[in-house]
C-alpha cells in the first residue's frame, strides 16, 4: 500500500468549546474523504515529535481555531518556505511555522503547508461548539475537501490511480 | 536582615511549582522550600463513583503517564474482583507500561534535560531547549524524538489513544493484539534499540563535564524503594516492594501491596500541597527514600535483558557513594529505555501474546483493593475501598513524585547552598537549582510542560520587602 503523502492535522481541545473545531473538521473529513494518500491526525497541540510526521509527507494542512476575526470566519493561509526560526518565543507547544522550520532544520525537508483557521468566540469548558462555529464546520470541511481533491488529482498523475470526486 | 529568593515557575518540568531560597545577611543559603501550588483533589472526586470507572477516571490525573494510573487502578480493581487475569492480558499490560516508560523517559531526557547536558548548564537560556539541542546535535535530537514517538505510537496502536486510552480495564484488556501490529512493532525494535544505545554513548561521553553537579545533586544517603520481581530482577508491573539503604543493604525485601500502609506513612508540610511519604518504622524525616529509575537500579539485582544488563554493570562500576547522586537519574532513565525496548521485544516474541483470551469477568468479591505499578517516575499506589453497591467509599493514591518529595526538597537545598550566592545571582546557578528538580523528573500536575523560554522572574527581596536583585528571561 502506498504511504500517505498528505497529512491533515486538526489542532485543539474539544473540551474547550470552539477550540475543538479543528478536531471537528477532521472528523467530518475522515467520513468524507478517504484515500490511502491522506492521513488524518487530531492533536491537542503541536509538539516537537510532529516534525517527524511532517518530514514524511509532501503536503500538510493544519486546521485550528482562532481567537481573532468574526466568529465562524474560515481563513486560509499558505506558508512560504520557512528558512529562519520564527522570532517569537516558544512555550509548551509549537506553532505551525515553528514546526515547519523544525522539520526543515532537523530533517532537511518540509512539506508544502496551509493553515485553515476558524474564528471562535467561546472557549470555555464545554464539549459543544458555538452556533457560528457549528455553521463554519461544513464550510471549512468543503474548502479542505476541494484542496484535498486537487492534491489527490496531482497524486493520480504520478500513480495512475483514479480519484473519486464528489459533486 | 535575611532575604528570600523565589524561582517561579520552575521551567522544563511537568506541572507548576516554585522554589523559595532563604538567604542570611551575608547572602549565603540557609534553607529552601519546594512549593507545589496546585490542589487537584482526585481522591475526593473518586468518592461515590462505581469502582469499575476508577482506572479510566484516575488516568485523567496525568497527561504524561496516564497508562501508569490506568494499570495501577486496574490492578486495584482486579483485587476487588479477586480475579486472576489471563496471562496474555498481563503481558499486554506490561508492553503498554513499557511503551509509556520509554516515551516518558524520552520526554524527560531529550526534551527537558538534554539541553542542559549537551549545551551546558550555563548556556544561553534562549538556546537551552529542545530546539537548541536539535541545532547542536540533530542526530541525537532526531533520535530522542523518534524514541518518544515510538513509545507513544505503541500506546496508540495497542490501546487506541496516545493519551488516556481506556484499553486496560478491571479483569484484563478490552482487545487482543493482532499479528499485523505485533510484526509492525517488532519491525521497529532494531532502530529504536540503536537509538537508545547511541543516547547512552553520548551521555557517558559528556558525563565527565558534570563532576560538580554529580557531587552536589542530591548525593546524600537515602533509602531507595521500588518493585522487584520474584527473581530480584527489574520489575514495573508485578512483584513486591523492596527497600534498600544507601549502601545497598536490604531494609525490607518483600512488602506485599496490601501491606503498604504498615510501612509507608505520609505527612504534610505547610508550604506545599504535595504530601511527603516516609518509611513508617523510621519516622519522618529519617525515613525518607527515593523511587524512580535511579531507585529501581539500586534495588534490582539485574535488569534481566542482555544489553541493559551490560549497561547496568558499567553503571555499577561507579563507586557506591557517587552512584546515589540524583544526577544519575538521567543515566538510569536511559538504561531503562534500552531495557524497555528489549523487554518489549521478548514479550512480543512470546507466541502466547496473540492469544485471544484477554479478559476475565467477575463481580466484586472484596471490599478493597491495592494496585501497585512502577510508573516512569517511580512507585505508584492506588488503594480503593467500596461499599456493597460497588461505589467508592475511600481512595488513597500515592504517586511517585510524592515519594520523592522529601529527598527532592533536600536536594534543592544542597544545590542552592553549593551554587547560589545571594550577593550575585547568576542564571547558570539558578538553572542548576531547577536542574536538580528536572533530574527527579517530577510530574506535578501533568498538565503542562515547557520548552525553554518560559517567563522566568527571579526576585531577591529583602526582609523589609525591598527588591535587592532581579533576573528575568
Amino acid at each position: 500500500m502506498p504511504s500517505p503523502k498528505i497529512l491533515v492535522i486538526g489542532i485543539g481541545n474539544p473540551l474547550r468549546g470552539d477550540d475543538g473545531v479543528g478536531q471537528g473538521v477532521i472528523k467530518a473529513l475522515r467520513a468524507d474523504v478517504q484515500s490511502c494518500f491522506v492521513k488524518y491526525r487530531d492533536v491537542f497541540q503541536l509538539l516537537p515529535e510532529h516534525a517527524a510526521d511532517l518530514a514524511e509527507v509532501s503536503h500538510v494542512i493544519f486546521v485550528d481555531a482562532c481567537v481573532e476575526g468574526r466568529p465562524g470566519t474560515v481563513t486560509r493561509h499558505k506558508f512560504q518556505s520557512v528558512l529562519q526560526a520564527p522570532t517569537r518565543a516558544i512555550g509548551h507547544h509549537l506553532s505551525p511555522d515553528w514546526l515547519l522550520w523544525a522539520c526543515q532544520s532537523w530533517y532537511g525537508r518540509s512539506p508544502e503547508a496551509v493553515l485553515y483557521t476558524v474564528s471562535g468566540c467561546d472557549f470555555d469548558h464545554q464539549e459543544s461548539l458555538s452556533p457560528p462555529v457549528i455553521s463554519a464546520v461544513p464550510v471549512a470541511t468543503h474548502l479542505i475537501k476541494q484542496e484535498l481533491q486537487s492534491l489527490l488529482s496531482q497524486q493520480s498523475q504520478y500513480t495512475g490511480l483514479n480519484v473519486h470526486r464528489d459533486a | 536582615m535575611s532575604n528570600t529568593l523565589v524561582i517561579e515557575p520552575i521551567t522544563r518540568i511537568e506541572g507548576h511549582a516554585k522554589i523559595t531560597i532563604q538567604l542570611d545577611e551575608q547572602g549565603a543559603v540557609t534553607g529552601t522550600q519546594f512549593h507545589v501550588t496546585q490542589v487537584r483533589g482526585f481522591e475526593q472526586i473518586a468518592a461515590g463513583r462505581p469502582f469499575r470507572e476508577m482506572p479510566a477516571l484516575m488516568a485523567r490525573i496525568c497527561g504524561i503517564c496516564p497508562v501508569a494510573h490506568l494499570i495501577a487502578g486496574s490492578k486495584a480493581c482486579d483485587e476487588i474482583l479477586a480475579v486472576r487475569i489471563p496471562p496474555t492480558a498481563t503481558k499486554l499490560r506490561r508492553i503498554l507500561n513499557l511503551a509509556q516508560i520509554i516515551q516518558s523517559h524520552a520526554l524527560s531526557f531529550f526534551y527537558l534535560s538534554a539541553p542542559d547536558l549537551l549545551l551546558g548548564m550555563d548556556a544561553d537560556p534562549a538556546q537551552r531547549h529542545v530546539i537548541g539541542l536539535a541545532n547542536a546535535d540533530p542526530e541525537l535530537a532526531r533520535g530522542g524524538i523518534r524514541l518518544r514517538q515510538f513509545g507513544q505510537q505503541v500506546i496508540e496502536r495497542l490501546a487506541g489513544e496516545r493519551i488516556h486510552p481506556a484499553w486496560v480495564i478491571p479483569g484484563g484488556v478490552t482487545a487482543p493484539l493482532t499479528s499485523e501490529l505485533r510484526q509492525e512493532i517488532l519491525g521497529e525494535i532494531p532502530e529504536v534499540k540503536a537509538l537508545a544505545q547511541n543516547a547512552l554513548d553520548v551521555f557517558k561521553r559528556v558525563l565527565p563535564n558534570f563532576a560538580m553537579e554529580i557531587e552536589s545533586f542530591a548525593n546524600f544517603p537515602t533509602m531507595f524503594m521500588g518493585l522487584v520481581g520474584s527473581d530480584g530482577a527489574l520489575e514495573y508491573y508485578d512483584g513486591l516492594l523492596r527497600l534498600v539503604d544507601a549502601d545497598g543493604n536490604v531494609v525490607q525485601s518483600a512488602i506485599a501491596p496490601e501491606a503498604y500502609e504498615d510501612y509507608i506513612a505520609e505527612t504534610l508540610e505547610p508550604h506545599t500541597y504535595l504530601k511527603s511519604p516516609y518509611y513508617r518504622p523510621l519516622g519522618y524525616p529519617e525515613g525518607i527514600y527515593r523511587v524512580g529509575p535511579l531507585a529501581r537500579l539500586h534495588i534490582a539485582e539485574r535488569c534481566g535483558t542482555p544489553l541493559a544488563d551490560a549497561e547496568l554493570n558499567v553503571f555499577r562500576d561507579i563507586p557506591a557513594d557517587q552512584r546515589r547522586s540524583g544526577f544519575y537519574y538521567h543515566y538510569a532513565r536511559l538504561i531503562e529505555v534500552l531495557h524497555g525496548i528489549e523487554k518489549m521485544e521478548i514479550l512480543l516474541d512470546d507466541p502466547d501474546i496473540l492469544n485471544k483470551r484477554v479478559q476475565a469477568s467477575a463481580s466484586p468479591n472484596n471490599q478493597e483493593g491495592v494496585g501497585i505499578a512502577e510508573a516512569p517516575r517511580g512507585t505508584l499506589i492506588h488503594h480503593y475501598q467500596i461499599d456493597e453497591h460497588g461505589l467508592i467509599t475511600a481512595a488513597n493514591l500515592i504517586i511517585a513524585t510524592g515519594h520523592n518529595n522529601p529527598a527532592l526538597e533536600k536536594g534543592i537545598t544542597q544545590v542552592a547552598q553549593r551554587f547560589v550566592d545571594g550577593n550575585q545571582l547568576t542564571e547558570g546557578a539558578l538553572n542548576r537549582v531547577e536542574a536538580v528538580v528536572r533530574a527527579f523528573d517530577p510530574c506535578l500536575s501533568c498538565s503542562t510542560h515547557a520548552i525553554g523560554q518560559m517567563p522566568l522572574d527571579i526576585r531577591l527581596v529583602a526582609g523589609d520587602g525591598q527588591l535587592v536583585d532581579r533576573v528575568m528571561r
